[in-house]
This record gives structure tokens, sequence and C-alpha cells, in this order.
């Protein structure tokens, strides 16, 4: 793991080592490829607006100032691109939609083939009732509990920007309510 | 009690204040609700841990940029390059004509370029007359 901050990274990419470039992309990739996953449950989409979001900040990296807020701008990126998805698809309506069940992609992501012990698969099965649950989650709550797996509230409340006490809420709200869909499922 | 309660979600992300949070330790040691809260919250953050992305969209990010960043050194900016020259080169070839004139008189060059683009105006509107008329 390099030890390098985001800003060393960016000013050593400017300054021409390509290697920045790739290091930042390892460290982001996961969080923003299920970020944009679980807003648009579009793989095609997803990915398309995975690489737009980086080739973008490739195109622009002598523009950008290191302050300490890649994280926000790669997110802020990715969540413009998200909007103009929908805009452009016109499916503000299926992004309120509530009852849509999860995808395969969660599906692929079970660790390694080897069987579990019973208490691992448990688990597993768990994991993947909440994760499920998550995707029918309202899309302000879904994006308030999955930012919070990247960020600060402040860092999310200044992302959407929307008060830090709305996002709170929208994340005490999804939980909620995800528990209350696992309830009714057993 | 309850207050305490609704600094359940700050205090698991660590996002309290010092002495909030030990205020909070406290009550949730004495709270049924919140620990149940807690280990819910604890097992969401598991679950929802980032899988790794494709790797195929991590591969295509890192060709493309590397395709590009090739396409502009080797073609891009060559050509930009070669063409700004060129283009300065024809713009002072053009115009020094009517740079000497500007220098004589200035207005005259308005006069000139104004009646050019009435000319192309009016041409236009020609063409587009017997457009309409056409159709």
């Amino acid at each position: 793991m390099n030890g390098q901050s985001d800003d060393e990274l960016v000013v050593g990419f400017q300054n021409g080592d390509e290697g920045c470039f790739n290091e930042l992309v390892y460290r982001y990739k996961n969080m923003l490829y299920q970020y944009i996953m679980v807003m648009v449950r579009d793989e095609g989409a997803a990915g398309d607006i995975f690489q737009e979001v980086f080739l973008n900040f490739y195109r622009r990296i002598h523009d950008y100032r290191p302050e300490g807020k890649l994280k926000s701008y790669l997110f802020t990126a990715a969540r413009n691109r998200i909007l103009n998805y929908f805009r452009d698809q016109d499916k503000l309506v299926s992004l309120d939609d509530t009852d849509e069940e999860g995808n395969s992609y969660w599906h692929d992501e079970l660790p390694g083939n080897d069987p579990l012990p019973l208490e691992g698969l448990e688990r597993a099965e768990l994991a993947q009732r909440i994760r499920n649950a998550s995707l029918r989650l309202p899309p302000a709550q879904r994006e308030a509990i999955y930012l919070k797996q990247y960020m600060t509230f402040k860092e999310a409340s200044e992302l959407l920007n929307r008060p830090l006490g709305t996002v709170l809420a929208d994340h005490h709200r999804g939980i909620h309510k995800m528990q209350k869909m696992l309830q009714d499922e057993a | 009690m309850k207050n305490e309660c609704e600094n359940l979600t700050l205090y698991f992300y660590g996002e309290l204040e010092a002495q909030q949070a030990a205020a909070f330790k406290e009550h949730l040691a004495q709270c049924p609700h919140c620990q149940r809260e807690m280990d819910f919250l604890q097992q969401t953050q598991q679950a929802l841990v980032p899988p790794a992305a494709p790797q195929t969209l991590v591969e295509g990010v890192l060709a493309g940029a590397s395709a590009g960043k090739g396409w502009w050194r080797r073609v891009v900016k060559p050509v930009l390059a070669a063409a700004l020259v060129l283009g300065a080169g024809v713009f002072f070839f053009l115009t020094g004509p009517y740079m000497s004139r500007f220098q004589d008189d200035g207005q005259e060059l308005v006069a000139y370029i104004s009646a050019e683009a009435d000319e192309e105006y009016n041409s236009f509107v020609a063409d587009f007359e017997a457009f309409e008329e056409r159709f």
C-alpha cells in the first residue's frame, strides 16, 4: 500500500509520474464503482460512468489544485454523471422505485469458491440480505448509507450540499427501514 | 435517556466529541436498544464493504489514459503546434496590407470589414429568399 497522500500522488502525476495516477485509480476504484453501481443499478451504465470519471480526471489533472479534496472531487464527478444519466434516460421514476430486487452484481462478490463454515455461511447470508435490502431503499437513504461507508457525515453533507442533520436523518431512516425489511423477511 | 440514544450513529462512526462519546459509552452499557442498534450498524458496515471493481473496467481506465496520453503527445500536440505556426503565418500574410491600412486609417479598415460583412449578409439573405420562394 502506497503511503503517499492523495495530494502527493496528484502532484507526482502532474509532474509526469504515470504510476501516481494508477495508484489513485487503485485507491478509489472499489468505493467509486460500488457507489455508482448502487445508485444506477445497471452494470453497463455504471461501467461507463466509472471510466468517464477517471478518464476525465486524467485529462484535467493539470487544472486540479491539490487541496486535500480529491475524494470529494471524484465522488462529485460521479454524482453529476449519475444525475445526468437519469436525466438523459428519463429514469427519475425508476430512481424512486423502492420495489426492485437486488441484482447479480452482489452475488458475484462472495469470497472464493471454498465451502464456508456454517457460521460463515450465516454471516454471508445475512450480509447478502442487508445488501439486497439496501438496494430497495429510496435513493436519498441509500446514498447516505453508502456514502457513509467512504467518508464522514460532514464530508457527505458537503458533497450532497445538504445539512448534516438531514444526511444523518436519511442514514438513520435507511438503517431502520433495512431492519424492518429483514424482520419482515424472517 | 432518549437524547443519549440519538447519539448512537455518530458514536458508532467515531464522530462524537470526546466528552459526548464518554457519556454515550456509559449510556450504551445500560441500553439494550442501543446495543442492538450497534450490532446492526456493525453488520451493515461489514456487509457494505466495497467489493473489488471489475478488473476489465480498471484496465480500461488505465489503457484509455495511456492511449489518450500517447495520442495527445504524439499526434494532437505537434499538429496543433504546426497549425498555430501556419495559421499565424497566413494571418500576417493576409492581414499585412490591411494592417498597414489600419495604421494609416483605422476607420477605413472598420468600414472595409463592415462592408464585407454586409456583403456576406446580403448574399445570405438573397440565398435564403430564393430558398423560400422555391419551397
